[in-house]
């Protein structure tokens, strides 16, 4: 695999406020890379550094392996926090100028337009156009000169439930086409969708990495029910391969357990205490669970 | 630079405010020139109509064009680099690809062009209406003050690179435009009165200061007849306009420091 991106220990302060901590990442060629966190975790901040428009107080990033960071920007598109265009320029106008910069040659321009579906409102001047069509835009400026790398910072942020399903399968389209995108949310629901691989942030630090399914995978959950539910909350809580166990309503426990042990391990466990299990169900672990434990408990954790 | 000056003309061409401002540059320039002739307080025995004709056509133009250009150029040029803080487009434009230099770069290439635009306009309106003024043509007085052609070039351009360092330096349209006037207009001025007055009392340092110094690239107050009409009254501070190749040296001096202020303020900010 091809490294896209490297971040080693990158920090930024506002006063006394830490917006990144010390942050390392890796970018692979190819994946669908979410940056999960809450808001105000230093997401928009780590992608503005490594985008040259914020300037790092400590730390290194490279693109591509480590070619001249400006070289860099022309083969990545970018949007970040809001689409940017000059208002009073048409679609086919903000484009030029991105293709400008980009120095491509005959950009099709109309085809990125008619990619996101802006082909019929391409003469309109930017600041007629809605949110949902302002975020669309910006996804063609980005697809502009067919670039290796995309930056999406909180695509769907403020779109309607139409336009947040657009946007969205615009950018598995994307990654279809086997672009390597960097995506920037705080909405599990989507980087679970979208993404390949994940990170989770806190206060610019890092909580969490793998790919997506290992931190779904990794901790499971198990309900179970008995007859004497006290004796069996008992037995559970006394065993080391049990992180947590928690009632459900008066009649279940819930448990946590490393992703090695199963219901088989629970059963047997159950068993040489002479207890019948009455309910025994294997329940696939949520991001969001996950992702709320993690960001609540600060420990990195290594998938 | 080409690269860069094609983009600049690109974000510009479809910009409004800016054929409107580029407009009004044209049509007020040769009606500020003809104002002289009703609304100017000169001294009674000045003639009036001299200034019409070559030679004095070109600093009289001129004179006309330093009002114009500190004005509208000025304005021009805080609205180039303020409007893409405000669109956010600065920030996109070097994630799209420019580096911060080539950010300002190009803005300076442009600014310069419409300097040299600026320049092109006078120099024609000065030729047709000299040529229609002036009563017996020779080819010695056409010419003989053609220096102001460049200096006022220099003049546009330094008004430009002031008004686009404070631009840069405030980011907000009103309050940089309100800068620049009251920095020029009342600032300046009371800072030279209080050199020359208290700090270096009677010296000429008063009037080395940076918008002093554009302005004086091409001012009424060059002209030797009337600085002989005006000197015979009794002013309290210098009206003298700084002789020409010292407004030319102190021009550039300040000029290259604003250009170079507003690459390094680019430098180090956060966008």
């Amino acid at each position: 695999m091809k490294p896209i991106l490297n971040i080693e220990g990158l920090s930024k302060h506002y006063g006394s406020l830490t917006a990144v901590d010390g942050l390392n990442l890796s970018v692979e060629q190819g994946q669908v890379y979410g940056i999960l966190g809450p808001n105000g975790s230093g997401k928009t901040t780590t992608l503005g550094m490594v985008m040259d428009i914020i300037r790092p107080d400590a730390g290194t990033y490279n693109w591509f392996g480590g070619i001249n960071v400006r070289e860099a920007r022309k083969r990545i598109g970018t949007l970040l926090e809001t689409p940017n265009f000059y208002p009073y320029m048409n679609g086919v106008q903000n484009l030029k100028v991105v293709a400008h910069i980009k120095k491509t040659k005959s950009p099709d321009i109309d085809g990125l337009l008619e990619m996101v579906d802006l082909h019929q409102r391409k003469a309109a001047p930017f600041h007629t156009y809605s949110l949902g069509m302002k975020q669309r835009l910006a996804i063609a400026a980005a697809m502009v000169g067919n670039p290796d790398a995309l930056i999406f910072d909180e695509p769907t942020n403020g779109l309607d439930p139409e336009g947040i399903a657009e946007v969205r399968d615009l950018i598995v389209r994307i990654a279809e086409q086997g672009k390597t995108i960097i995506m920037a949310s705080h909405i599990l629901d989507e980087v679970e969708k979208i993404c390949s691989h994940v990170a989770i942030i806190k206060k610019g630090q890092l909580l969490a990495t793998g790919s997506v399914g290992a931190i779904m995978d990794s901790d499971i959950t198990i309900e179970v029910a008995a007859e004497d539910l006290e004796a069996l909350k008992y037995i559970l809580k006394d065993d080391d391969k049990i992180s947590a166990v928690q009632s459900i309503g008066t009649d279940k426990l819930s448990i946590s357990l490393d992703d090695d042990y199963g219901t088989a391990y629970i059963n047997a466990l159950a068993f040489r205490h002479n207890i019948t299990l009455t309910h025994l169900v294997m329940k696939q672990k949520k991001l969001e669970t996950e992702f709320l434990e993690i960001t609540r408990n600060a420990a990195p954790k290594q998938y | 630079m080409l690269h860069l000056l094609q983009l600049e003309w690109l974000k510009m061409r479809h910009y409004r405010p800016f054929k409107v401002i580029m407009a009004l540059y044209m049509v007020l320039l040769p009606l500020c020139f003809l104002s002289f002739k009703t609304s100017f307080d000169f001294p009674r025995e000045f003639d009036i109509d001299s200034l019409f004709i070559f030679p004095n056509i070109w600093l009289y133009m001129g004179y006309a064009g330093n009002w114009l250009s500190f004005l509208f150029l000025g304005f021009l040029a805080i609205l180039l680099i303020v409007r893409e803080f405000s669109y956010k487009t600065a920030r996109q434009n070097i994630m799209t690809g420019m580096s911060r230099r080539e950010f300002i770069g190009g803005k300076m290439i442009f600014m310069l062009a419409v300097s040299v635009a600026a320049t092109l306009y006078y120099t024609l309106l000065v030729l047709a209406f000299g040529f229609f003024n002036t009563d017996y043509i020779v080819m010695q007085r056409v010419t003989e003050q053609m220096y102001y052609i460049p200096r006022f070039c220099l003049m546009s351009f330094g008004y430009m690179c002031f008004a686009f360092l404070i631009g840069l330096w405030i980011r907000r349209t009103g309050l940089a435009i309100l800068f620049y006037l009251t920095y020029t207009i009342i600032l300046e001025p009371l800072l030279r009165l209080l050199t020359y007055t208290r700090i270096f009392p009677k010296s000429k340092i008063s009037d080395y200061y940076p918008l002093n110094a554009i302005e004086d690239l091409v001012h009424f107050f060059s002209d030797a007849r009337l600085q002989a009409l005006m000197s015979s009254k009794n002013t309290p501070f210098s009206l003298q306009a700084l002789p020409g190749w010292e407004a030319v040296l102190f021009s550039t001096f300040y000029i290259a420091l604003f250009i170079f202020l507003s690459f390094w303020l680019m430098a180090r900010r956060d966008l």
